[in-house]
């Protein structure tokens, strides 16, 4: 089993220097990257931004919530190749080619086309912003490509700076602003995150639990493997069950040829429960308990 | 020494001269020759110890100026050419007529030997002597041959040269002399032979009258003259023979009913006369159909052959008609054992009439399996031994020449058993080309659509019979009828039809595609794979290859493999689609793969990264087909079900 973790991201950095400079790259952790290219961190970062006059970079938004670092790699891998990518099809392309696609409106419909895929739609991937104006723009959707992903922005969000009229001093302040809300946020969603995973293992250390789908039980706390399934927990309540049950659960209420459902209801509350994010603890739980 | 030789000259101009003066006009070619080209005498101008030799040399002959070769070879061209013109004009007429007159075949005229006793003569003389002895086409045509060839030699010095200068004339003469040699040789009757033809079926049919003939001829080539204002006299059979057979709305009509059309030529009927063979009892069928489609009863066919006093019958099925036989579908039976089997005519029959003698008839007729006969095949079918002119089929050969009725010596007898060179060559002039080719040489751009042979359920039969009358009635036809579809197709049990399912869709979207096959096939119906094959490789390679692209195969280089890898697509899919969504089928025929394997479908439902080659490879082990898939359509797959892959 690959490297786990549970947040993976894609970002975009804009230039507080140079505002239509963009940069795309992904990331397990916005905050430590966001600080390696800004230079704050010596190891690490990357050559084009390191470039003069383009630092300090601004995280004006990132998609998150991809079950693997290879989806997050190939959803950057697409956002740096519109022009090209097999996610979008051609009918629907807007950035033609490679010298398009500078501007924010076309960076962001870009974002839109691909969550739109199919493939990445079944990741129910979520869009954050940390930049009121770069919101305001999503919310423009000048292209008029419909994501029906969630999209969410952070409290006290910057707004547009114009560099030619602000001082050194305001330029790094706001970078500094702005790196201080990309931490916030991947703390805060990595507490949720943890404080939901010790909710699931607490649970799981009560023993042999049944199936709510097909009553057999497992049991964490056994040394048996075999009874060491991947479980699914609802975040809405205390239902559990076989991943695999859920999953049949999952596909034919969607009742869709597909392999992958997208997301499904409890079979105990009846909430929607998103099957990305429940095989996210799944995959986590049994790889905690593998050790 | 100039003196010298300048006094050799002079003396050599004063003998000239003197000798000029005694022969005065009886002198021969040569010297005419000689005293014409004098002024091409090459002077001497070589060494002056040369010129004595020289000088002795020449004064014992005639000849003593030296002419150039070349000068003597076109002296000698224009002479034989002059000779071959006036010999051409000699020979041309009287030479092509008594050929088309005695032999009516093309046999080559062998050349005359000469009669004249070999005489010694000079080279040229028994050039001349040749010339006008085997003055035959070929030799003259060979003779300018070869003398061209030795003068063009003679005068270029190039052998390849000379060699395509050759070539390219015999190119130029070979169009020029078949022309002249169709124009010459076809053939056709004429007014009396026709009439004598006329005289001898209203001796053979003696209750028919003038007006059934023309009821008949009718029949045949319809009423064009009388609509074109021509007169109702003028269809009598020397015209008829001339004119091109009409497209009826009947003949369409009778195509599309799919039933047979074996019409007797008029040579049939005046020489056939297998039907006087006592073995009328079996079961041939010759159907013609007639205009009202009558028919004759077996009790009909003994009352014309007692009246007629043969045992013809196709003669007792035309007098039926017109005797007012009103029965549907009837059949004159003959004798018939195998397919295709020729027996020679009996010549009691024949000799009854005055026209053949005793053992000079035309022997080979064919006989026609009931099966054959009963379904109208729209294939042009090759010629047939037996020569029936089937109007519906194919068009007619045209012949070289025809046999006169009135001239029964062409008919002769080889090694005491009869042979008929009209068995082999009638037929009738190719003016007469039926429009009727039309309708079947569309059926034949769509052989193989037509071909297509098609396994039913029982229990669904009857659903699917009126579907494919509906086929039939747009022009295409299957082998067997649907009449005997019930008894000939081949069934599939339902146990069976999970190993024998052979879809149809791809094929069919193929030919929709490229406005081929535009015809519809229910569902059920499934294409045998030897069929199949056939009509995807009867696609251009192109056709095939974007079929491949559309739906989502390898491209692959030869033809044979583009049609394997449909085939196996084809076996793949379970249900109709268009070939725009047979990706669709594809995917859903990949999806129940992964289901098959739980460990895959664990790391699929998990978003677990799998290799990209790997899954490939998996997938392959369970299907050979998946191998045929491409990337680009592989990655489709995978991109619509979640899957994550890695390289």
């Amino acid at each position: 089993m690959n490297e786990l973790c549970p947040f993976y991201c894609c970002y975009l950095l804009q230039s507080v220097n140079k505002r239509q400079s963009f940069y795309v790259g992904s990331t397990p952790n916005p905050y430590k990257r966001l600080r390696q290219h800004n230079g704050s961190l010596v190891h690490g970062g990357a050559y084009r931004t390191k470039r003069l006059g383009a630092r300090p970079w601004e995280m004006v938004g990132i998609v998150y919530g991809f079950p693997s670092r290879i989806a997050a790699l190939q959803f950057e891998h697409a956002l740096q190749h519109v022009y090209q990518t097999h996610y979008i099809p051609d009918n629907e392309r807007i950035v033609k080619n490679k010298q398009g696609g500078k501007t924010l409106p076309q960076k962001l419909s870009s974002i839109r086309q691909l969550l739109k895929c199919h493939y990445f739609h079944l990741m129910s991937v979520k869009v954050h912003f940390f930049n009121a104006h770069v919101s305001e723009v999503w919310m423009d959707n000048k292209f008029k490509v419909e994501a029906d992903n969630v999209m969410t922005v952070s409290e006290g969000a910057l707004h547009h700076i114009d560099p030619a009229k602000s001082t050194i001093d305001d330029v790094l302040d706001y970078a500094s602003a702005n790196q201080r809300l990309v931490e916030k946020f991947y703390n805060d969603y990595m507490k949720e995150h943890d404080k939901t995973l010790d909710r699931y293992l607490d649970k799981l250390t009560t023993g042999s639990l049944a199936c709510t789908l097909c009553d057999s039980t497992f049991d964490y706390t056994s040394d048996d493997v075999s009874l060491k399934p991947f479980v699914a927990f609802c975040k809405h309540c205390n239902g559990v069950s076989h991943l695999r049950c859920l999953y049949d659960k999952f596909l034919n209420d969607e009742g869709s040829e597909s392999l992958v459902p997208e997301r499904g209801i409890c079979p105990s509350c009846q909430e929607i429960n998103a099957w990305s994010e429940t095989v996210l603890y799944a995959k986590t739980i049994k790889k905690q308990h593998s050790h | 020494m100039d003196y010298h030789r300048a006094q050799q000259n002079l003396q050599l101009l004063n003998d000239c001269g003197e000798q000029d003066v005694c022969s005065g006009n009886a002198v021969d070619d040569e010297v005419a020759d000689t005293r014409s080209m004098a002024s091409t005498q090459i002077p001497d101008l070589n060494f002056s110890s040369d010129v004595e030799a020289n000088v002795q040399d020449l004064a014992p002959n005639d000849e003593r100026v030296f002419l150039s070769t070349q000068v003597q070879s076109r002296l000698d061209d224009a002479e034989d050419e002059s000779e071959m013109k006036s010999q051409l004009r000699k020979f041309k007429y009287p030479q092509l007529s008594m050929k088309s007159l005695t032999t009516l075949t093309h046999k080559s005229i062998s050349p005359k030997k000469s009669s004249q006793p070999k005489q010694r003569v000079a080279k040229r003389n028994i050039k001349k002597a040749r010339s006008s002895t085997n003055a035959t086409p070929s030799n003259i045509d060979s003779h300018s041959r070869s003398r061209s060839v030795n003068l063009l030699k003679q005068l270029s010095g190039k052998h390849s040269k000379v060699k395509d200068m050759i070539k390219s004339q015999n190119n130029k003469r070979r169009p020029s002399n078949r022309k002249n040699e169709s124009l010459v040789l076809f053939d056709t009757y004429n007014a009396e032979e026709w009439n004598t033809l006329k005289d001898q079926i209203l001796l053979k049919f003696p209750k028919c009258d003038d007006n059934d003939l023309n009821e008949v001829h009718n029949y045949l080539y319809g009423y064009e003259n009388e609509d074109a204002g021509i007169g109702h006299e003028s269809t009598d059979l020397w015209n008829a023979s001339q004119q091109l057979l009409p497209y009826t709305q009947e003949s369409k009509k009778s195509v599309n009913n799919s039933q047979t059309m074996n019409f007797l030529s008029l040579s049939q009927v005046m020489e056939d006369a297998s039907l006087m063979n006592d073995d009328i009892d079996n079961t041939t069928k010759f159907l013609v159909q007639s205009k009202d489609h009558l028919a004759i009863t077996d009790s009909a066919i003994s009352q014309n052959i007692n009246v007629l006093n043969t045992s013809m019958p196709r003669l007792a099925y035309l007098k039926g008609i017109y005797d007012g036989n009103d029965d549907n579908d009837v059949r004159v039976e003959d004798s018939v054992d195998e397919v295709g089997e020729l027996i020679p005519i009996n010549e009691q029959g024949m000799s009854a009439h005055p026209a053949f003698g005793k053992g000079n008839i035309p022997s080979l007729i064919h006989r026609m399996n009931s099966n054959e006969s009963s379904i109208f095949s729209a294939h042009p079918s090759p010629e047939k031994p037996d020569n029936i002119i089937d109007l519906s089929v194919g068009s007619f050969k045209a012949v070289k020449s025809l046999v006169s009725p009135i001239k029964p010596d062409v008919v002769r007898k080889e090694n005491g058993v009869p042979e008929s060179i009209m068995g082999e060559n009638i037929q009738v002039p190719a003016t007469r080309n039926p429009t009727t080719m039309d309708e079947s040489a569309l059926a034949t751009k769509l052989t193989y659509c037509i071909s297509i042979k098609l396994k039913l359920r029982k229990d669904r039969v009857t659903e699917n019979k009126k579907s494919l009358e509906n086929i039939c009635k747009k022009g295409y036809n299957f082998s067997p009828s649907l009449d005997q579809m019930d008894e000939n197709f081949v069934f599939v049990d339902e146990s069976d039809d999970e190993n024998e399912k052979y879809d149809s869709n791809i094929l069919i979207d193929i030919f929709r595609a490229n406005n081929v096959h535009p015809m519809e096939i229910p569902s059920q119906n499934h294409v045998q794979p030897s069929e199949a094959k056939d009509g995807l490789m009867s696609c251009s390679a192109q056709e095939l290859r974007s079929a491949l692209k559309l739906a989502g195969l390898k491209p692959v280089r030869t033809k044979s493999e583009m049609v394997e890898s449909l085939e196996a697509a084809s076996q793949v899919l379970s249900q109709v689609v268009p070939l725009q969504n047979s990706r669709k089928e594809i995917f859903r025929h990949l999806n129940s793969l992964v289901r098959k394997i739980p460990d895959l479908m664990k790391l699929v439902y998990t978003f677990e990264p799998i290799p990209f080659l790997d899954l490939r490879v998996e997938l392959s082990r369970l299907d050979p087909f998946i191998d045929r898939i491409d990337d680009q359509t592989f990655r489709e797959w995978t991109d619509s079900n979640g899957i994550t892959t890695k390289k």
